[in-house]
């Protein structure tokens, strides 16, 4: 196995043992791989930003093609740096509105077309079914999410939920079962959406132990096993000096 | 960003001039960050050149990929732990609430399929359809702002994205 | 104090114990329980099934490491379908915190199934813009990417021979984290320049993108480590998402188990203290 694999398996297995060590309680190796995360991440994107924007998408193109043209929108970008020079400032104004104002203006029409109108569209699809010339059905399906019965609980939770969104007055008769309705079928979805979370984050916990199994290995020299032994060790020196407060049995 | 990141300079500088606490944190801070632009200068800004992963490509492989992944592994320990602490059924909506979601983690692994054939489809009803009624409100109504906003931006009405407030 | 009481105020680290042993021993000791397909995934699956060779087929990797746990999986599998499928494969990302692993994932699942770079498979890196990007594609791909990862000039790559815009891709998949995701690439992309498209997120994410696929937006979705494990049972090749699935089990079954027990103190609590 390549020396670099090797080296990068043992950084890799380091850092991550660093950062579980929060689990225990915060501690100084845990803030020593926070740092560094963020050292790394700013100083990446600030890497890819200027190769990418700066040399592949201004200087190459204006310098190897002559697209001189890309000097405007160029132009246009420098004067939001004009922020910082308060004198300065109200020229980032304009920068500023014309992006806004470019944003608002595209939002219009697709929000329009692909949030609402064809959500709506989908929503008061036919309750009945036509089959064949002359025949009338009504699909029951449960399990089937586009049968007549699931299309009008379809309707009713989106006309539910929209009531208790937009009608916030005291609901009361009618209008409170509708509320109410409504509440039912956010709680349900929220549930959905805290078993999904739950699901999301246990996968990363998966990946990254994937991993560790990973780096197990003897052709890596085993740092996981290594790597664990020593920062428990450390984890407990470190506990041993914090005398004032001393550490829990687990 | 630029502004992000010239406060997140502003910040650690001041502490490793004036030494507060914790000035060596900040220290590695910019140790990490210059380390990795120096290599990522002198290798153009690639990870990889040809399929050969550069020096940038390591530190983004061995260092960055691990880090923010296990930032983010963490997380699956404290919504365990906030889920035995504050999820409990204390009204009806409540527990429509856990119920829903307890249907929807058995239902979306295999061993709740096996051991209760139904929860798989019972959760893929509870996604596809009451799920999918709600979120789609949700959405039309979010959507119905966003263009109402956008409107009141092209007509000026709303301006505080200029920032200050002062003609 | 009564044992409900110290029940519910246990210290949290044992249940972090319980969570990593619950990860941990499957990965070790995996069962191997069968995977059900779902409608959704099956989705996009049977739509690349069905795509002629040759046909142009365009992957947004819109993730970085943090979620990649969940999306690498997604991202190999269906790059192993399209390359098996002999598809012309163009390959991008929007984020740019991303832009490492997506060079890697391409690069390496290329090289196992032995294509050929800018012949059969592309992969342009990442632009910043988020939707103008995706906008910019649709007018002009050669202006939003001049030049590919490595920058040569895309202009002259086989693999995006009569391909002038997002109007010539006859499939889009988008593997989304967030913003810029499945979302915008429907919006800005989908919806005026009309391509058919399936989209690929995080668990978080899912379950607010069931609208789009109610109404035929997206036409299938990938969701999680779970959606990746049924992608690699349908084209046959397990790999992490599968191995990951029984570890995935015992631990939705020790979150399970934990709310029960909460709700139980919770209940003879309240039924003291009456």
């Amino acid at each position: 196995m390549p020396f670099e694999l090797i080296v990068g398996a043992w950084v890799a297995t380091g850092l991550t043992l660093l950062i579980f060590t929060f689990l225990y309680r915060d501690n100084p190796l845990f803030k020593l791989a926070e740092h560094l995360y963020v050292g790394v991440s700013v100083g990446y994107i600030i890497v890819k930003t200027y190769d990418t924007v700066i040399v592949h998408l201004v200087v190459k193109p204006i310098v190897e093609n002559g697209e001189v043209a890309l000097l405007i929108p160029v132009a246009i970008g420098m004067l939001m740096l004009a922020r910082y020079v308060p004198k300065a400032a109200w020229m980032s104004r304009y920068a500023f509105a014309l992006i806004v104002g470019m944003g608002a203006g595209l939002a219009i029409p697709r929000t329009i077309s692909s949030f609402i109108l064809k959500q709506i569209e989908d929503t008061v699809r036919p309750l009945l079914s036509l089959t064949g010339t002359d025949g009338i059905t009504f699909s029951m399906d449960v399990l089937n999410p586009s049968s007549n019965l699931n299309a009008i609980i379809i309707l009713l939770g989106v006309s539910s939920v929209l009531f208790y969104f937009f009608f916030s007055i005291e609901h009361s008769g009618v209008g409170k079962a509708v509320a109410r309705t409504g509440i039912i079928f956010l709680m349900i979805s929220f549930g959905a959406a805290f078993g999904y979370t739950v699901m999301a984050r246990m996968s990363l916990l998966i990946g990254r132990l994937t991993d560790l199994i990973e780096f197990s290995d003897a052709s890596y020299g085993r740092p996981t096993i290594w790597l664990l032994i020593l920062i428990v060790g450390a984890l407990f020196m470190l506990a041993r000096r914090r005398t004032d407060h001393p550490p829990d049995s687990q | 960003m630029i502004l992000g990141v010239t406060s997140l300079f502003h910040q650690h500088a001041v502490k490793i001039k004036r030494q507060e606490a914790g000035w060596g944190y900040s220290l590695v801070l910019y140790g990490g960050m210059l380390g990795t632009i120096a290599v990522g200068l002198w290798a153009n800004g690639k990870e990889s050149v040809n399929g050969a992963m550069t020096a940038f490509g390591w530190v983004y492989n061995f260092m960055m990929v691990p880090l923010q992944g296990t930032m983010f592994a963490i997380l699956a320990f404290f919504i365990a732990s906030a889920a035995y602490r504050s999820f409990r059924a204390r009204s009806r909506e409540a527990a429509v609430l856990l119920v829903a979601a307890v249907i929807v983690m058995m239902g979306r692994v295999p061993l709740g399929e096996y051991l209760i054939p139904l929860s798989g489809d019972v959760s893929s009803w509870i996604l596809n359809v009451l799920n999918a009624s709600v979120r789609r409100a949700i959405l039309i109504g979010v959507s119905l702002g966003a263009v109402a906003l956008s409107f009141k931006i092209i007509f000026g009405v709303e301006r505080s994205y200029l920032g200050g407030g002062k003609e | 104090m009564t044992f409900s009481e110290r029940m519910l105020q246990i210290d949290r680290r044992i249940i972090f114990l319980v969570i990593g042993l619950c990860t941990l021993l499957p990965l070790l000791y995996p069962v191997g329980l069968p995977i059900k397909i779902t409608s959704e995934v099956r989705g996009v699956y049977d739509y690349i099934e069905l795509l002629p060779e040759h046909s142009v087929f365009l992957l947004s990797i819109d993730f970085d490491p943090a979620s990649k746990p969940e999306l690498y999986p997604q991202a190999i599998a269906i790059l192993r379908h399209a390359f098996r499928k002999k598809l012309r494969v163009i390959t991008m990302t929007l984020w740019v915190s991303g832009t490492g692993m997506a060079d890697q994932l391409v690069t390496q699942v290329a090289k196992e199934m032995e294509k050929e770079y800018g012949k059969d498979y592309v992969f342009l890196g990442w632009s910043p813009g988020g939707q103008a990007v995706i906008i910019n594609m649709g007018q002009d791909l050669y202006s939003a990417f001049p030049s590919d990862y490595g920058g040569k000039p895309t202009k002259d790559l086989p693999v995006l021979d009569s391909v002038r815009n997002l109007k010539d891709v006859t499939y889009m998949v988008s593997l989304g984290a967030g913003k810029p995701g499945v979302e915008e690439w429907y919006v800005f992309g989908k919806d005026k320049y009309k391509f058919e498209m399936g989209g690929g997120c995080t668990g978080v994410m899912a379950p607010g993108l069931y609208p789009l696929l109610r109404s035929g937006q997206i036409n299938g979705l990938i969701g999680g480590l779970r959606g990746a494990a049924e992608y690699e049972s349908l084209i046959g090749q397990k790999g992490k998402a599968v191995a990951g699935m029984d570890a995935q089990s015992a631990t939705h079954f020790a979150i399970i188990v934990l709310v029960i027990m909460c709700n139980a103190f919770y209940f003879s609590l309240r039924q003291q203290r009456r």
